[in-house]
Order: structure tokens, then sequence, then C-alpha cells
């Protein structure tokens, strides 16, 4: 399936699924680490006009393996604003796999150092629900 | 760098913010210094020791959230998404890092990373700060300060790079 760009008014979600993820604070930076095998981008789910126990769901069926703790939602306009140091910007392309909603942010630096920039600045504009 | 084998989540023995870390030396006055300081000097250890019992010590909480990620993050993709377990070289070397701290500069809290590395968290007058060491020792920090972003790396030889350590001293406003 080829990948669309998200509607910038979309609400992208990223299940957490550790409880290192997040703290009475909000969500920590690392929810926004990508792993070392896939560094330029990190998994999340455009949850636009779904009731609760819907988006629930989706990230309980993602990882059947992981109780779902929590997610960091965000406006897909506000990751599109995170510069990537690189003379472009953040992007979030749905790609539809595994689910019709799962969509990739795209474009992470692939410097750790800026990585962690990127991290804490996606953690800052996420708002954090509990499971 | 060689691989140092480290006992399974026994925190107490491989976190030893108390042994000697010289910069946090106000933790580790014993009863065996009385004969060496005059009876002044002796009051004012004993006091320090008091304020230490009584208030809880950050280092304590670091042995607790060490502890904590530990136990979350030791399995392959403890995040759910191919996360590496805790990399005990970076514990270590973050370890070290700590215990060289500068007194002034405050403890902070600690994350794992997907990667495998152990992270230190300052949030702190409008900065957020992530410092983390990877196993060949290299320091990488990232995160934003009030007049935009901050990011760079160096190499961590046994003493924290100049360069953080005047970072970290502008996140407490020391400097």
């Amino acid at each position: 399936m080829s990948e669309t760009s998200a509607n910038p008014a979309d609400i992208a979600s990223r299940y957490i699924y550790s409880k290192n993820d997040y703290s009475s604070n909000g969500v920590k930076h690392s929810a926004f680490v990508p792993p070392s095998a896939y560094p330029n981008e990190l998994s999340v789910c455009i949850i636009s006009n779904l009731p609760e126990p819907e988006i629930w769901k989706i990230g309980a069926e993602t990882r059947k393996d992981k109780p779902i703790k929590a997610r960091a939602d965000m406006l897909v306009s506000a990751v599109q604003e995170i510069s990537d140091e690189q003379g472009g910007f953040l992007q979030v392309l749905i790609d539809g796999i595994p689910h019709p909603r799962h969509a990739n942010i795209k474009n992470l630096p692939l410097q750790i150092s800026l990585q962690r920039v990127v991290a804490t600045e996606l953690a800052k504009k996420s708002k954090l629900t509990m499971s | 760098m060689s691989a140092i084998p480290l006992p399974k989540p026994s925190i107490s023995d491989s976190v030893n913010w108390r042994k000697a870390p010289a910069s946090r030396a106000r933790y580790v006055a014993t009863q065996s210094d009385s004969g060496k300081v005059s009876n002044e000097l002796w009051d004012g250890v004993q006091k320090q020791r008091i304020k230490t019992v009584t208030t809880p010590p950050d280092d304590v909480r670091l042995e607790r959230e060490l502890a904590d990620i530990f136990e979350e993050c030791s399995s392959e993709g403890w995040n759910g998404y191919d996360a590496k377990p805790i990399d005990r070289e970076s514990v270590q070397l973050v370890c070290s890092f700590l215990e060289k701290l500068p007194v002034d500069i405050s403890y902070p809290e600690l994350c794992a990373e997907p990667n495998g590395e152990l992270t230190m968290v300052w949030i702190k007058r409008g900065y957020h700060l992530v410092i983390g060491i990877d196993n060949k020792g290299k320091v990488a920090w990232g995160g934003t300060s009030p007049s935009g972003r901050i990011y760079g790396d160096a190499k961590f030889e046994n003493e924290i790079p100049e360069e953080v350590i005047n970072i970290l001293h502008s996140v407490e406003g020391s400097r």
C-alpha cells in the first residue's frame, strides 16, 4: 500500500506498553526514541473520530503479548512543525499496515543526540492518556 | 571496552554513590574520622550525618529508579517496539558519571531508551535535557532549552566532559 500524508488536523497516538515511558508528569521522551533496528520511524495510529474503546482495542490487538498501559496523543500538525535539522520537517505518513489507521512518523534524525532533541519535543507536545 | 559482568538487579552492589565519590563526600563521613578532626569539625560532621539520615537522599531515589528499570526493561522488546534490553555497561558508565557529578548539580531522573542506553533527564528552569552514555563511552546529549535546541556528543573517559558540566550548570542556574 502506498503512503499518504496524514491530515494536519488529525490526532496521532503512540501506544505505550511500558511504565518506563511515562510518569505522573506525562509522557517521557523515551516513548519517542525509535528502536535501533528502525531508526527513521515511529509507529502511531490516527485516532480522530474514533470512540475511546475502539482506540484502545487497536492498541491491544497490535501487541497481544503486552498489556497496553497508556497512550500519547498529539496533533499531526504539531508533529509536522518539528524540524529534522536537515532543512525539512517530520512527516506523518499513513501506510495502513497492519491496521488501516496505522501511520509512521518519518524523517527522524539518525544522530542519537538529535533523536533525543526530537523525542523531548514530541513528549512536550503530546498528552498522556492512561488505559 | 571489556564487558564487566554485573550481578542481576543487585543495585546496591552496582551503584555505590555513597561509597567514595569525592564530589559527594558529604555522605561518607564515619565515626572513624573522629581521630582526624577537631571536636568542632566533628560536630559539623555529626550534624551532616543527622541531616542525611533524616532527609532521604536522592541517591536512594536513584537506586529505586534503577531497580524499576532493570525489572521493566531487561527483555527484548520491553516497550512493545523492538527495544533492546537495558545495557549493563551503559548502566555502569552512567553510575560512574553520577559519582563524578559536582555537588551543585542535582541528581537527574533515570530513564531507559529503546536502544538499550540508560539516560539521565533534567527538567528544570525551562530546560529538558537528556544525557545518555552508550557502551563505548560516548556521551550524547539532546533536548530543549529556553533559547532553543541543545545537542552534542563527547567521550566520557573517567571525567565528565567540560562541555557537559557547563550545560548542567546552565540547567541549574549556577553559572
